[in-house]
């Protein structure tokens, strides 16, 4: 196969886009579209601060990595979670993740959650019974609560994150499954800001999972390779998988599938905002955060029943 | 490298292996080569001269949710495998 603008061997095949290019051209061609992304869905722009949230695989590294080359001003955030699975994973991504920030020169923030809190994740999880003996959901509620807080804290306009197509699509899909319909109104490459809450975007949203890989590999960025320990028998990885199939048989499935929600989901022919009642927000007597509850927000309220058990 | 006598001119083929007809009659197998694909710890063998996509398809791996390389080197689904290939299959999908 040959690449399409050169006619040289092809290191990169994008049957969704009927497009082959080589290792120059596809390194090139990226961070094009990726431009031309965050100018179409209005991300940001090159005067303001952007915060990218780093886990030392290969999307968050890409992105970052995109992102600097395209000149903006973009700076790393790195949450320790404290898994280790037997791989020892939390530490060597963070090992990846500042390799990086060092060879390129770029500031990274790290925020350890056992040292801030008191527990790494796995332990928040069990102490909390959330999430059905996987700490999947505590981790979300942690990253989410500790990336919004470091970017209002510390001045950033805007958190990025590296979600990709595949992503989107497996969440879409689950979303659709169950027609979750208050998630799907949400879904989407921005979520703008409000009280408290950091504007958020996904740059890579309309990349292939497999198209991140090639960038990783070919600009030569080392990401961690190992899931997350705790990713096994997830339900996104299965939809991934089932999506993959279609994609094989179906090449632009996902895309398709993804885009045309958004336009569907734009143009008022999928949903009609009905009187959802807006939850009435607060700033958390804690942190500061907006949260829905009466009280303390679902992460303060975590950490203050871990800390109360007694240790042994 | 084992030496095999075969006395029966009906065998043309040995399958897997490749062999050389020495000048007395008798043959010279040659040591066995196939393609080792390997995806995380487990390694697949295929034969030699089928397509990427075509091996993929064998040992049960959907093509979207891996990149092969060669030698250091991305190859495509169109690629042909040869003799002693050894593809390093990276898994794209990621959890976590």
């Amino acid at each position: 196969m040959k690449c399409k603008k050169c006619g040289a061997k092809a290191s990169v095949n994008m049957r969704q886009h009927k497009l082959a290019l080589c290792k120059e051209h596809y390194l090139e061609w990226v961070p094009e579209q990726t431009e031309r992304f965050i100018k179409k869905y209005e991300m940001f722009t090159h005067y303001e601060k952007i915060l990218v949230a780093v886990s030392g695989g290969k999307d968050s590294l890409s992105l970052w990595d995109i992102l600097v080359r395209l000149g903006y001003q973009a700076d790393g955030l790195y949450l320790g979670l404290g898994i280790d699975g037997g791989i020892n994973y939390s530490h060597e991504s963070h090992r990846l993740a500042q390799k990086f920030a060092d060879e390129h020169n770029l500031k990274l923030h790290v925020v350890d959650i056992e040292k801030e809190y008191g527990q790494p994740i796995p332990v928040l999880s069990e102490i909390s019974h959330r999430g059905h003996g996987k700490p999947c959901a505590v981790c979300g509620l942690a990253k989410r609560h500790e990336m919004n807080r470091i970017a209002r804290d510390l001045g950033y306009d805007v958190l990025a994150t590296g979600h990709n197509l595949d992503d989107e699509a497996a969440v879409l899909f689950g979303n659709t499954l169950s027609w979750s319909s208050e998630y799907l109104l949400r879904q989407g490459p921005v979520l703008a800001a409000s009280d408290g809450l950091a504007r958020k975007v996904k740059p890579l949203c309309r990349f292939y999972e497999r198209e991140m890989t090639a960038y990783c590999l070919l600009r030569g960025i080392e990401y961690i390779y190992e899931e997350c320990p705790f990713a096994e028998g997830s339900q996104s990885i299965y939809y991934k998988e089932l999506l993959n199939q279609l994609e094989t048989t179906r090449p632009g499935a996902k895309l398709t599938f993804y885009l045309r929600f958004l336009e569907a989901r734009k143009s008022g022919d999928l949903f009609v905002e009905q009187n959802f009642a807006s939850a009435h927000l607060h700033a958390c007597p804690k942190c500061g955060q907006p949260t829905s509850t009466d009280d303390l927000c679902s992460f303060c309220r975590m950490i203050e029943k871990a800390n109360s058990i007694p240790t042994a | 490298m084992p030496r095999i006598f075969i006395k029966s001119a009906r065998i043309r083929e040995i399958r897997g292996c490749s062999f050389s007809l020495l000048g007395d009659g008798r043959i010279r197998l040659r040591g066995i080569t196939l393609v080792k694909l390997i995806l995380r710890n487990k390694e697949y063998e295929v034969k030699p001269g089928m397509t990427l996509l075509s091996a993929l398809e064998k040992i049960s791996v959907i093509p979207e949710s891996v990149i092969a390389t060669r030698n250091g080197e991305m190859i495509l689904d169109d690629e042909i495998l040869k003799d002693g290939d050894e593809v390093k299959l990276i898994a794209v999908i990621s959890g976590g």
